[in-house]
């Protein structure tokens, strides 16, 4: 069970969430009857093995893809009840991610990277922003550079500046240390969770590292596809 | 997705070089388009503007009734200038006192003619001939050589045409649209229109053939002039270039059949170009719509952004299409004049209606074969940004496949403007693909079992070749039908250019001698011997029908009256041979033999069937005087007008006119340098008629070389649009490639056994595609040449190998350059920026 509290200020809520998959014929349960409640502010840590279904679970809580059963409410919407859509403008409203692999777009600037969901808005102070919030992560030298041109550890600082920019309600990040070094890691750990506390956004982190967990003020862990802690 | 954002995509797309294949892609498709066609319809106008000569126009209407006032007027409505012109049978007198007088053909003409072409006179009789624009002034007459010499007059004199005392102020030997006709060999006369009142020649009764010539550089005006008078056509014949030259016309006919069938395959293989680089480009996009999604685009949003991505490439693709495809066609125009000594002036401008083909092709491609792979970017899961295998497919193999069918037809059928030849080729085409996938699919098994003994480069590229297998299945189709398509039209140009320097050897029969009598025929003979080719001076006898099976010929006629046909009772030319004439086939009965004493006939075809003539039947003819039976003992098929000879209704076994004195006739090729004693000859000989028919010859040579060079620049740009399609293709698939060996390396495999093996690879794939493609060749050259072209097909043994080691050779090549830069480079950038 989610070790928050289940009460009416949760901003991300999960109810007998289950995906299946069809595999080769056989149906495949990826995760089954996962029930999470997640207070405004708080940063939560999703943990488990690889292969335990923590990342469909962000997936599904995200918006990124449907429950074959259950429902999820994302401030106060039940996005499990909608279409793609209605999703994507949640996702645009009220969601950022920061990826195991950055997921930068090759062909862009930093800086573009980092004005893209604000321009996908139509916002007119993109430009301000991404600058802001790159200089906040210590890259005002790199705005011009492509991503690879960057290293790993710049990479994913570009990332979380295009995350936070978007000032989003709920931030998901993906094992966001995962392919960095150890002291790399560090760095970027502590800057995602310093902008974390800075914007009061409501962390969701998926890892399988204990030391990134502990940061957290909660957690639930994930064993084949249920929640076991 | 707001313009500013799709505009930053385009932009960083085409910084990071993602963009320029398709946009190249496109651009040569545009290009080679609108070149092909821009300069078809420019060279269209310009051989037909050449061929026009034959008519001395570009089109004209003959009667045997005055043309009247209301097609002139129609005419010059429509902008179309106009001349008029009489042909008649006159006497024509000498004023002198010398009493000669002789049948001439005289041409009456207005001021303006010639409108096409060029007179060729003497400043002597029998001279050398010179070319010109002058016609004779009111008053005047033109007379050709043989007419001074029978009237005995000279420059300066009189003669008299009917009621007309004219004076002789030139020697007129040839009008461009005088023509090869047999039945027109009267001296020529040229005198103008304004003094035919005074010739009282005509009245009722007469036989006069009246001419409006019509010349405009716009085609179309004479669609509509030919609408609005065609309900008062009756009794007229609107004559086009094509009727005027048998040759002609069919030589600009299968060129147009060629131009098409090139243009409908430059077409299609810049359809699969820009399928191909759409592909490429939209699947090294599905990550980046991943994200986009993740970050809050909506499906919508992607579709707009994509629609104006697409749309910017194709306005800039088509735009630069278009301004290059103009370029080179002004390119070519001048090269092709420059070859043929026209100036470019004189080749008419180009019509729009090429850059509004060239425009349509290019939006047709853009959304028939670049739209389906962009529109599978919209359906690109979110969740792709943490599952990479995640892809909900967005538009299904079915609709990019319809979308690139339908696309296709509606290009060919507008293309072409012909259901029956589009629906074809794509048969063919689908076939073919088909065909190719399954005879790909085994072949590339066969490799797998070769392939394991191999050494290691080849192993290497044997085992590429498998295990993309399906990849490759894909890409053999690909190369084979590009491979196909190109030998079906090198093939197709071969058997065009090859059928036309059939038609008109170099020792083609330049003059024609008439009239021949039996005390000429020594010295005839012995000219032919001297100074031309071969050629033999074949007895004529003039005579006719009178009885058949015993029956008067007009009780005959009567009770067997055909569908028009020439009547049995007319006089006809006659002739007796020993061996079938050239281009003649017995379809029914025997040939005799040489040494028969039986009296019998050969009867042509046509003329036996309309007249119910059979083997066996006995016809009586009437030969100066004689009178005689014969027995039909076969019948003979041939081609009218398909060669330069004498053709008969009637061949007589040897012996048969043993007793009947004969003139004589000929068809010789006399060259340029013997041209003084064939002067002579006629000199010596007056009353022996013969007709230059050189500069015929040299017209009908000149245009069918035009057409045979802009034959061969449009399979250069088809050639350049099928190697863009290697390209792609082979881009397409190097992504893939390139990875896997950039691993190879990272594991110590050294370049030269990555390049190798790579290359290798390439090569299997062109041989196996060269196989598929000569087997496809072959067959759909069957079709095209038997149904379209009406050629007779023969197999081709020389092209099997030939297409093997292209196959092979040119993708090796084009997959050697294509791939060796990114070999060079560090495995680890390649092994980074493929993610």
């Amino acid at each position: 069970m989610a070790t928050t509290e289940q009460n009416g200020d949760a901003i991300l809520r999960a109810e007998n969430l289950t995906k299946e998959v069809d595999f080769e014929g056989s149906t495949l349960t990826i995760l089954r009857d996962v029930d999470l409640a997640i207070n405004r502010g708080e940063a939560v840590a999703i943990v488990g093995e690889s292969g335990s279904g923590k990342t469909t679970l962000l997936g599904l809580l995200a918006g990124l893809d449907v429950p074959t059963r259950g429902r999820v409410w994302l401030d106060g919407d039940e996005i499990s009840a909608f279409n793609e859509d209605e999703r994507a403008q949640v996702r645009a409203r009220a969601v950022g991610f920061v990826f195991q692999t950055f997921q930068l777009i090759d062909s862009l600037t930093a800086l573009e990277n980092v004005m893209l969901p604000a321009e996908l808005r139509g916002e007119r102070t993109a430009r301000t922003d991404a600058i802001r919030y790159l200089e906040r992560v210590g890259l005002q030298e790199r705005l011009k550079h492509y991503p690879r041109q960057l290293s790993g550890g710049e990479q994913q600082r570009v990332a979380i500046a295009r995350a936070f920019c978007s000032e989003p309600l709920v931030l998901f990040a993906d094992e966001p240390t995962g392919n960095l070094d150890t002291k790399t890691g560090h760095r970027i750990a502590d800057l995602l969770f310093e902008l974390n506390q800075e914007n009061e956004t409501t962390l969701v982190l998926v890892t399988h590292d204990k030391s990134l967990a502990e940061r957290c003020q909660a957690s639930t862990e994930l064993a084949a596809g249920a929640v076991i802690a | 997705m707001n313009l500013k954002l799709i505009f930053n995509f385009i932009l960083s797309d085409w910084r990071s070089g993602e963009l320029q294949l398709l946009l190249v892609a496109l651009a040569i498709a545009v290009g080679t388009v609108s070149t092909i066609t821009l300069t078809v319809d420019r060279l269209q106008k310009a051989m037909t503007k050449e061929a026009s000569v034959f008519l001395g126009a570009d089109r004209s209407i003959n009667s045997r009734l005055p043309i009247p006032d209301q097609f002139v007027q129609e005419a010059i409505d429509r902008g179309i200038t106009t001349s008029s012109m009489i042909i008649f049978n006159s006497m024509v007198l000498s004023a002198k006192d010398n009493n000669r007088s002789q049948l001439a053909s005289v041409k009456a003409v207005e001021g303006n003619y010639p409108l096409r072409g060029k007179l060729r006179v003497a400043d002597a009789p029998f001279g050398p001939t010179r070319e010109t624009t002058e016609i004779p002034a009111p008053g005047e007459i033109w007379l050709n050589s043989r007419l001074l010499y029978t009237l005995d007059v000279e420059l300066g004199d009189t003669v008299e045409v009917g009621y007309a005392p004219l004076t002789v102020t030139g020697i007129i030997e040839a009008e461009p649209d005088r023509g090869f006709s047999m039945l027109d060999i009267s001296p020529r006369v040229l005198m103008r229109m304004a003094d035919i009142e005074a010739t009282q020649v005509i009245q009722p009764g007469s036989q006069l053939d009246y001419r409006l010539l019509l010349v405009n550089d716009d085609e179309s005006v004479f669609r509509g002039l030919y609408q609005a008078i065609e309900d008062d056509l009756q009794g007229y014949r609107w004559r086009n270039v094509r009727d005027a030259d048998e040759r002609v016309g069919r030589a600009l006919g299968r060129a147009e059949s060629f131009f098409l069938i090139g243009g409908s395959m430059a077409v299609l293989l810049a359809g699969v170009a820009i399928a191909l680089s759409a592909n490429r480009y939209a699947r090294r996009h599905f990550d980046h719509v991943g994200i986009l999604k993740t970050l809050g685009a909506r499906p919508r949003a992607i579709l707009w952004g994509c629609l104006g991505l697409l749309l910017t490439i194709g306005l800039v693709g088509i735009v630069a299409g278009l301004i290059a495809g103009g370029a080179i066609h002004f390119g070519l125009v001048w090269y092709l004049t420059e070859q043929v000594l026209t100036t470019v002036e004189e080749v008419p401008p180009a019509s729009l209606q090429p850059v509004l083909t060239g425009l349509a092709t290019g939006l047709i491609c853009l959304f028939a074969f670049a739209l389906p792979p962009f529109l599978d970017l919209i359906g690109v899961s979110p969740l792709r940004v943490i599952r990479r295998d995640f892809k909900r497919g967005g538009v299904s193999a079915v609709v990019t496949y319809a979308c690139a069918i339908v696309g296709s037809l509606g290009l060919l059928i507008w293309y072409s403007k012909s259901w029956e030849f589009t629906l074809w080729l794509i048969l063919g085409i689908v076939v073919v693909t088909v065909g190719f996938g399954t005879v790909a699919i085994f072949l590339l098994r066969g490799g797998r079992i070769v392939g394991m003994q191999a050494g290691s480069l080849w192993r290497l590229a044997f085992s590429g070749l498998q295990r993309r297998n399906v990849e490759n299945t894909g890409q053999i189709v690909v190369f084979s039908v590009v491979i196909m398509l190109l030998m079906i039209l090198y093939l197709v140009r071969s058997s065009l250019v090859d059928e036309w320097q059939a038609q008109l050897p170099d020792d083609t029969p330049n003059h024609v001698f008439l009239n021949i009598s039996q005390a000429q025929h020594e010295d005839v003979s012995q000219f032919i011997d001297q100074y031309t080719s071969d050629g033999d001076l074949a007895a004529f006898y003039d005579g006719r029908v009178v009885s058949v099976n015993g029956q008067p010929v007009r009780e005959y006629q009567n009770a067997n009256r055909p569908a028009p046909a020439p009547p049995l009772s007319s006089r006809r030319q006659l002739t007796w041979s020993v061996d079938i004439p050239d281009n003649n086939e017995v379809i029914e009965g025997e040939w005799w033999s040489e040494s028969t004493d039986e009296k019998l006939v050969s009867v042509e075809s046509d003329y036996a069937r309309a007249w119910r003539l059979g083997i066996g039947d006995t016809l009586t003819f009437r030969v100066r005087g004689e009178t005689f039976d014969v027995k039909i003992s076969s019948i003979r098929a041939l081609e009218w007008g398909e060669s330069a000879q004498f053709n008969f209704f009637y061949v007589f076994s040897p012996g048969v006119f043993d007793d009947i004195p004969s003139s004589y006739r000929a068809m010789l090729y006399v060259p340029d340098e013997h041209r003084d004693e064939l002067s002579q000859l006629i000199a010596r000989n007056p009353t022996m008629t013969v007709i230059d028919v050189d500069s015929v010859i040299k017209q009908v040579q000149s245009v069918i070389d035009r057409v045979t060079m802009a034959v061969e620049w449009i399979l250069i740009l088809v050639l350049t649009s099928g190697a863009l399609v290697l390209l792609a293709s082979i881009q397409a698939s190097r992504d893939s490639r390139i990875k896997e060996h950039a691993l190879l390396r990272s594991m110590g495999g050294t370049k030269k056994l990555i390049l190798g093996s790579l290359t290798a690879e390439f090569l299997l794939l062109g041989l196996m595609a060269g196989i598929v493609a000569i087997a496809g060749a072959e067959l759909s050259l069957y079709l095209i040449e038997e149904k379209i072209l009406e050629f007779d097909y023969a197999i081709r043994p020389e092209i099997w190998i030939a297409g093997f080691l292209l196959g092979g050779g040119i993708v090796a090549s084009v997959g050697y350059l294509s791939t060796r830069k990114l070999v060079l480079l560090p495995p680890v950038t390649i092994l980074r920026d493929a993610g």
